[in-house]
């Protein structure tokens, strides 16, 4: 098995994959790995409230309303 | 009456030599980049696309056209007629030959200036294997002559003719042939797409000589051959699209199989004010993982930067580059001012790869307008899926976002850096996603394969024949996938299933899900565990 790959070099892309490309032997593993369940949940129980993301992201994917009201379907 | 000749490709005698319309250009020096070496003439050939237009239109025309086209076979390898004897009589070697330089066909229908009919070329060799020419809604064609059977896979194009065929109906005939359709319908004739959009949405304009059709009648004559239309329209100023909005849909459509029409405006050199157009985007080059700011969660198709494009105008498999209109001097000011981001509107232009060398031929047609503006891009999909791809891509920028305000709340308490995901989605056979995608990414582990489909035919028995897919990449490797129903509304998108790909990612998951952070259906580890080193089921 390959070594997890430093997470600044995948940043570079060097390998020119992406998400839908990448051969499974690159995929990364991280430090989380470290953490029991124990110590995740006390972490976990110590997040604060959900709050809402970042509307303007998203606004561009939301569908517009039709631009002539006349053919807005109601 | 001759029978069939073989010509050599350079030769005038190339019937394609001959022809008045300026798409020949493109396809001669399309041809030639493949490397043509000669070209076989089929002088008579009933075309069934051109029967039909015959039938509608120029059967009862005085001027007596014929009801025969010729059919063109290109190859990169040069022989004689004394070659193709040789394959006519079974000779195994040149029959091999044959086959393995065929290049595709070109139909020639008897309609001077509008001669060039059904189309279908090789692609170019793709040379960045590792970050694809991505032509998924691509089939394979069959041509026989001689008892040969020769194939050829693409999409196939065909130049406008309006007495019968608007752009918009060719591009969307185009759209049409997509393989990931076969199972839904026949593919229809130009004439029957131009009738199917008059049949419901006619606007009192008569059906032939067809004067084009808008959006809306492209979307009835999607529902007359029993799919599902989808439009989506720009966002930004006047119509236009941002970049994000429109690479994305585009990207995500043609990644699921579907080809998209684009509905704009031509703009610049001989193209008169409002030059409206219609052409069929058949695929696009993909990028590679390019570095997401900590704390955000981007498109990864937001940055693509090629489409590949049926323009009837042109000619088939035309690259355009995506770019921003450096000339919108709202966004110029805006940026300037300071004040607030404008998204700056998308625009198309073709671009040859520059290791063919520029264009030089100035008759060339993609030199008679300087960029495509989109306004609408519109889609063809079974009825099965009822959901739309912006919805989507929508729902997953939820559930990125909601998960990446957790794991980097976490990651702070431990003095890690921030995260961001980078997310893309695309609808896919449910037997493809089991089937060949989890292959593809598990193919050097057997076990941890194994466990993960049954686990999946075990924990969501009851999956769509469609799913959506959103991938979430962490550092551009796949993190997990959410698995979408796609039998409902867009209102109801709900998550089948999550499979989870990154270890240190997928035990924070679960943990979120076991102290009601996140609700993601079905979980399905796809990474070796402690407990069990195949995976844990």
């Amino acid at each position: 098995m390959p070594s997890p790959p430093d997470e600044t070099k995948q940043k570079d892309n060097s390998a020119g994959y992406n998400m839908w490309t990448l051969p499974s032997e690159l995929w990364p593993d991280t430090e989380l790995d470290l953490l029991d369940s124990d110590e995740l949940d006390d972490l976990i129980r110590n997040l604060p409230p959900r709050l809402a993301g970042d509307p303007e992201a998203r606004a561009a994917l939301a569908e517009q309303p039709h631009p002539d009201v006349m053919r807005r379907p109601l | 009456m001759t029978g069939i000749s073989v010509l050599a490709f350079s030769t005038s005698e190339n019937p394609l030599r001959a022809l008045k319309c300026r798409q020949r250009i493109h396809l001669l020096q399309y041809l030639k980049d493949l490397g043509a070496e000669t070209v076989v003439v089929e002088p008579e050939y009933f075309d069934r696309d051109y029967l039909a237009e015959f039938s509608a239109f120029y059967g009862v025309s005085a001027k007596q056209y014929p009801n025969t086209c010729a059919r063109l076979h290109f190859f990169s390898s040069a022989f004689t007629t004394r070659e193709l004897l040789l394959t006519a009589g079974g000779d195994q070697e040149w029959t091999e030959k044959l086959q393995q330089s065929y290049l595709g066909f070109s139909i020639l229908r008897p309609v001077p200036y509008c001669e060039l009919g059904r189309t279908v070329l090789q692609w170019y060799p793709d040379l960045t294997p590792t970050l694809p020419r991505r032509t998924d809604p691509s089939r394979v064609y069959r041509a026989h002559f001689l008892g040969l059977e020769l194939s050829v896979e693409g999409l196939a194009w065909q130049q406008q003719d309006t007495r019968v065929a608007s752009c918009a109906t060719t591009a969307l005939w185009s759209l049409l042939q997509s393989s990931a359709l076969d199972e839904f319908h026949a593919v229809p004739s130009t004439v029957a797409i131009t009738q199917a959009a008059h049949r419901t949405a006619s606007y009192g304009a008569r059906v032939f000589p067809s004067a084009g059709l808008t959006p809306e009648q492209i979307c009835e004559s999607i529902k007359e051959c029993g799919l599902g239309p989808e439009l989506f329209r720009g966002e930004v100023r006047m119509g236009d699209f941002s970049r994000q909005r429109f690479s994305t849909i585009c990207a995500s459509l043609i990644r699921s199989g579907y080809p998209c029409v684009l509905v704009g405006n031509l703009e610049g050199g001989v193209m008169p004010a409002h030059a409206s157009h219609a052409m069929t985007c058949n695929g696009f080059r993909e990028i590679g993982a390019w570095s997401v700011p900590a704390e955000t969660v981007k498109f990864l198709d937001e940055q693509i930067e090629y489409l590949y494009i049926h323009d009837d105008n042109i000619g088939p498999s035309v690259r355009f580059r995506i770019m921003l209109d450096e000339s919108d001097s709202e966004v110029a000011l805006a940026h300037s001012s300071g004040v607030r981001e404008v998204a700056a509107s998308v625009v198309l232009r073709p671009s040859r790869p520059e290791y063919l060398g520029e264009q030089r031929d100035v008759e060339h047609p993609a030199k008679r307008f300087t960029c495509f503006r989109p306004e609408v891009v519109i889609a063809a999909l079974p009825e099965g899926i009822r959901t739309s791809i912006s919805q989507l891509l929508f729902l997953g920028h939820e559930e990125a976002e909601a998960l990446l305000l957790d794991v980097n709340a976490i990651r702070r308490q431990k003095n890690r850096p921030a995260w961001g995901f980078g997310i893309s989605a695309q609808f896919m056979n449910t037997a493809k996603y089991t089937g060949e995608l989890l292959a593809n990414q598990l193919s050097e582990d057997s076990p941890r394969l194994s466990t993960l489909r049954w686990s999946l035919a075990k924990d969501v028995p009851r999956m769509s024949q469609f799913l959506g897919v959103i991938r979430i990449s962490l550092f551009g490797a796949p993190a997990l996938d959410l698995l979408c129903d796609t039998t409902d509304s867009d209102h109801r998108l709900s998550i089948f299933a999550t499979v989870l790909f990154h270890r240190g990612l997928g035990n924070l998951v679960l943990r979120l899900i076991k102290n009601d952070r996140l609700e993601l259906g079905a979980v399905i580890r796809a990474y070796p565990t402690e407990t069990n080193p195949a995976t844990q089921l």
